[in-house]
């Protein structure tokens, strides 16, 4: 099911969240929406979901407006950062919730309710634990069962909040895998948020990439990455140095996009190393350039022939390599 | 209560001071003016009440005005308690799950009565409701009695009662934030099955113990009833004005004969709040390592 987002207002008081925004998601995708925090994509997300009303401006799902539909007709599976599992009742009861609120005509019977909550237990493995209560599971458990209760109505749309950022690192790795792949499985259209860059590109279609209530830009994860509309977007998706070329002029490049030398070669400029950071593949060196406050910082595979023997205090010879977008700047 | 005031600052004291002395000299006071001042009472009331034997006792807890006193009691519980709870609710509701203006003001307000004199309470619904007062011409039009009747009781009961269970609510579903009752409506709930499928289960121990501290006081109250009652006995007497009066009359047997039944209502009462408030801690500490 496809969803537009058409010339949607949304304002706080004096703070404007949400600047006219337009946006088309097509069906089955699987889209992220990026920002610092502050930059609307929740709000713009519950919108979509029906949880808070635009100023003005509607929701399409699927050539139909659903804009004055309330929350509870409009189908949708919502997974909240914090889990919102319902505390006082069991695994297998806040799964079954869904079909258990459905009207008398529409309801299955107990026994088809058990099998598909055992269903969706298995999908999300942690079928052993419907008996136990939301607080007796961790972290990433609960996520899943959150994830799990929001498929029991065979949602067409699933948005997801910040689904992994309450998480540690390593559950969120794995949970955000498995989500990927879960969203290949099943046919939904799928919207998460995230402040987390990494974490949208590994997992996203296509990226949204929003500042200040505005989309900066929308594109897949190498497109948004290579081509970068405007230095925010070029900021926000990784880290960047600058280097200055004189007085006014500088240039950005990623840390990554640099060829290091031990002699002075051609066209590089010398600088004197401050750090070594070895970060598993890769080693980050940390670089102090004359004539400017900013340190560059390079990394390069760990095996890279710059590094060996290398000591803090010694000059290396560093060249930006070629695509650096000078005219972000 | 009072008691746990008193005994509160304990732990730190020990922490700072480690000597064994400290601690029992503190822990000795705090148990001695508990005894001074809330158990011996009770015991006294209870000797008092049995001084001329148990047949005696009976008699007068089983005297018609004594039990006409007990049934308006229990009437003003009964009727101004369901009504505390639906108003509780819905404040609480309002104030913890919408954002409006004015919203501290009403917070400010749940909380006049516990501030106002329950005696100044009372006046002010002789003021509106007695036969000089501002509706009273109308009410005696219309042959409506307010004043010194069940009406008044009940009135002035509902004003002392009003804070119960708002106060107890608010925090609990402040805490609790919405986004349960977020989850349950996406999943298709209506508004009533959100409302006690997952509202009333989340707060229900708060809900009990407010409900506990309303009957409690419901059941004592003196002063705002006072006013209004005009101590008709066997009429618009409660238990607590039927004490003052047999009392006033020098008949003291039987006067701590109805405080004894006051007395034992007022102990189931401490029991079913202990109990609810365990359940609440439990919860408070299940919902804190989330």
């Amino acid at each position: 099911m496809s969803i537009e987002v058409r010339n949607v207002n949304k304002q706080f008081g004096a703070f404007r969240a949400l600047n006219d925004i337009n946006l088309d998601i097509h069906s089955g995708e699987l889209v992220a929406l990026l920002g610092p925090s502050g930059c609307g994509k929740t709000t713009l997300l519950r919108i979509i979901a029906g949880l808070e009303t635009p100023d003005s401006g509607s929701i399409v799902f699927h050539g139909e407006d659903v804009s004055t539909r309330d929350v509870r007709d409009r189908n949708v599976g919502f997974v909240f950062q914090h889990y919102a599992l319902f505390r006082h009742m069991t695994i297998f009861d806040n799964v079954a919730f869904g079909l258990r609120m459905k009207p008398k005509s529409e309801r299955p019977d107990e026994a088809t309710i058990a099998r598909r909550v055992k269903e969706l237990l298995e999908m999300v493995q942690l079928d052993w634990l419907g008996d136990r209560y939301p607080e007796q599971l961790s972290g990433g458990q609960r996520q899943r069962i959150a994830l799990a209760r929001a498929l029991a109505v065979e949602p067409k749309i699933l948005l997801l909040d910040e689904p992994f950022g309450a998480l540690d690192a390593k559950v969120r790795k794995e949970l955000r895998r498995w989500l990927a792949r879960l969203h290949e499985e099943i046919n939904l259209t799928s919207v998460f948020v995230t402040h987390d860059q990494e974490e949208a590109m590994e997992v996203a279609d296509r990226i949204v990439v929003m500042n200040k209530g505005v989309i900066e830009q929308i594109g897949s994860p190498a497109e948004v990455y290579e081509h970068p509309a405007n230095p925010f977007v070029y900021h926000f998706l990784g880290d960047a140095n600058r280097l200055y070329m004189g007085e006014e002029h500088h240039i950005l490049f990623r840390p990554h996009e640099i060829s290091l030398s031990r002699n002075a070669a051609d066209e590089h400029r010398p600088a004197e190393v401050r750090d070594i950071r070895p970060l598993g593949a890769i080693t980050r060196v940390t670089l102090k350039v004359d004539g400017q406050e900013e340190p560059i910082e390079a990394e390069v595979a760990k095996d890279d022939a710059s590094l060996v023997d290398l000591a803090r205090g010694q000059t290396l010879y560093f060249k930006p390599k070629a695509g650096v977008p000078a005219h972000l700047s | 209560m009072s008691s746990l005031s008193v005994a509160a600052p304990l732990p730190t004291v020990a922490r700072q001071a480690p000597k064994q002395w400290g601690r029992l000299t503190l822990i000795g006071a705090a148990w001695s003016v508990f005894a001074f001042f809330l158990l011996l009472p009770l015991v006294i009331v209870l000797t008092e009440a049995l001084q001329a034997g148990v047949g005696t006792f009976f008699s007068a807890i089983f005297e018609p005005d004594a039990l006409a006193a007990l049934r308006l009691t229990l009437l003003a519980v009964a009727i101004s308690v369901p009504l505390n709870v639906l108003f509780g609710v819905a404040a609480a509701w309002c104030v913890s799950k919408y954002e409006f203006r004015g919203k501290s003001i009403l917070v400010t307000l749940i909380d006049l009565p516990f501030s106002v004199s329950p005696v100044i309470a009372g006046l002010v619904y002789v003021l509106l409701f007695g036969a000089q007062g501002l509706f009273g011409e109308w009410l005696l039009e219309h042959d409506i009695q307010i004043i010194f009747a069940v009406p008044g009781i009940v009135l002035a009961t509902l004003f002392v009662t009003v804070p119960f269970v708002a106060r107890e609510l608010i925090p609990l579903m402040q805490e609790q934030g919405t986004q349960e009752e977020e989850a349950a409506r996406l999943l298709g709930a209506s508004g009533w099955q959100m409302f006690w499928h997952v509202t009333v289960p989340n707060i229900r121990w708060g809900l009990i113990y407010g409900v506990v501290l309303c009957t409690a006081r419901a059941m004592g109250e003196f002063g705002a009833v006072s006013v209004v009652s005009g101590h008709i006995r066997g009429l618009t007497n409660t238990l607590p004005l039927h004490v003052e009066i047999l009392y006033n009359e020098y008949n003291h047997v039987a006067a701590f004969s109805v405080a004894s039944l006051l007395l034992a209502l007022a102990l189931v009462i401490l029991l079913l709040k202990q109990w609810s408030e365990s359940r609440i801690n439990r919860l408070r500490h299940s919902g804190a390592e989330e």
